[in-house]
């Protein structure tokens, strides 16, 4: 029984520092630009933290920057509109559907020892893994049949925080 | 693991206590939950480990503990086969029964909308998708034979990228290589990845009771 695959960084609170989204350190790669999205895309081995859960998008009303006919100034400010979230659980919370302590009693993993893949020699090539691409590029792996039963491993890469979960 | 919540895992911090699902990073409940604190999910590259190492051979993998070997499922583990423990059953606060509750799907979560890709209506190789789904043009990168998909945003300086397939090899409109993780490898964006749509490969049953209002591609 599968509970979902998911690999979570740190602790941001939307819009904390009033900067919006995209600000915090180790976020997206240079500045909006005009060109909804070309601004979240960022060079490797740089991995931004979840551009698309942003509640704002950059727009400009620029109507084609390679035109010789120059629009005033003031018509090139991006507009930050607000783009549509998704509802999370905690916004629809049901306590019906919350059940404590059911299933508890496996072991989290705390900064679990990984080794190089050559040393793996139990790990057939067919068997199913988690893979994590670090914000520094580097990679790591979590066997699912291990995962199964630890559910949680807590785990720094680059000296960022990262949270494996099953 | 703390518990469950509509038929999925919660977990607690020990600093406060606060129940979080792992399913978007949002607090249920505890001293942290009402204050739009969240985790951002990642991708998390769901494939075989022939393919991952293949793709990243200065991988580490997570070492065998022996003093869980009992603990540990024997063999490959059987991804998505049928039957809902009861106590999951009971906090499921939705039911959907478009799909088998046990079919792997993509699930994809973009801009408010979101929409689940069967894994195993894509196809057997290495198959691209292109959709559009929160307003956005998106690109499901999947490979369904090794179980892997994960789901980005197509679009460079306003263009819409548009991926094919040739001979096992990702290449855009312009013949440029990209590989699963939605990097480009040739081209003038070479280095660069394509922003992640929120995404993960899910069971039906978790997918659905989280996000009733998801549509299911090609239906």
């Amino acid at each position: 029984m599968m509970l979902g695959l998911v690999i979570l960084i740190g602790m941001t609170s939307a819009c904390a520092d009033g900067q919006g989204p995209g600000t915090e350190s180790g976020g997206i790669v240079g500045t909006p630009t005009p060109g909804v999205v070309e601004s979240q895309v960022r060079e490797a081995p740089v991995r931004a933290r979840v551009s698309p859960s942003d509640d704002t998008r950059v727009e400009s009303v620029a109507a084609n920057p390679t035109s010789t006919n120059a629009l005033p100034e003031a018509t090139t400010v991006p507009t930050v509109t607000p783009r549509p979230q998704s509802p999370t659980a905690a916004d629809t919370f049901d306590p019906d559907g919350l059940m404590m302590e059911a299933g508890s009693g496996f072991i989290p993993l705390d900064e679990p020892v990984m080794i190089p893949a050559t040393e793996a020699t139990w790990l057939d090539d067919g068997e199913i893994v988690m893979g994590l691409v670090a914000n520094n590029g580097e990679t790591r792996a979590f066997p699912v049949r291990q995962m199964a039963y630890h559910h949680i491993a807590n785990l720094t890469v680059g000296g960022e925080p990262y949270l494996v979960t099953y | 693991m703390a518990g469950l919540y509509n038929g999925l895992f919660v977990m607690r911090d020990r600093q406060t206590g606060s129940v979080w699902t792992h399913y978007d990073g949002s607090i249920l409940q505890g001293p942290l939950a009402g204050q739009g604190v969240k985790l951002e999910i990642l991708p998390a590259y769901h494939t075989t480990w022939g393919d991952w190492r293949t793709a990243n051979p200065d991988t580490l993998v997570l070492d065998w503990y022996p003093e869980f070997k009992d603990n540990y499922r024997q063999g490959r583990f059987e991804i998505g086969r049928a039957g809902l423990r009861p106590e999951f059953q009971r906090t499921l606060l939705n039911w959907d029964d478009r799909l088998p509750e046990n079919e792997l799907v993509l699930g994809v979560n973009h801009y408010g909308e979101q929409r689940a890709y069967v894994l195993g209506e894509l196809g057997g190789g290495p198959v691209i998708i292109a959709d559009e789904l929160g307003g956005d043009q998106i690109a499901i990168f999947a490979d369904p034979g090794e179980l892997y998909a994960l789901a980005f945003v197509a679009v460079r300086e306003g263009e819409v990228l548009i991926f094919s397939v040739q001979d096992g090899v990702i290449i855009d409109q312009t013949g440029a290589e990209w590989d699963m993780q939605g990097r480009a490898l040739t081209g003038p964006y070479s280095g660069a990845v394509l922003p992640f749509a929120t995404s993960f490969v899910s069971e039906w049953y978790g997918w659905s009771a989280y996000f009733p209002e998801t549509t299911i591609y090609g239906r």
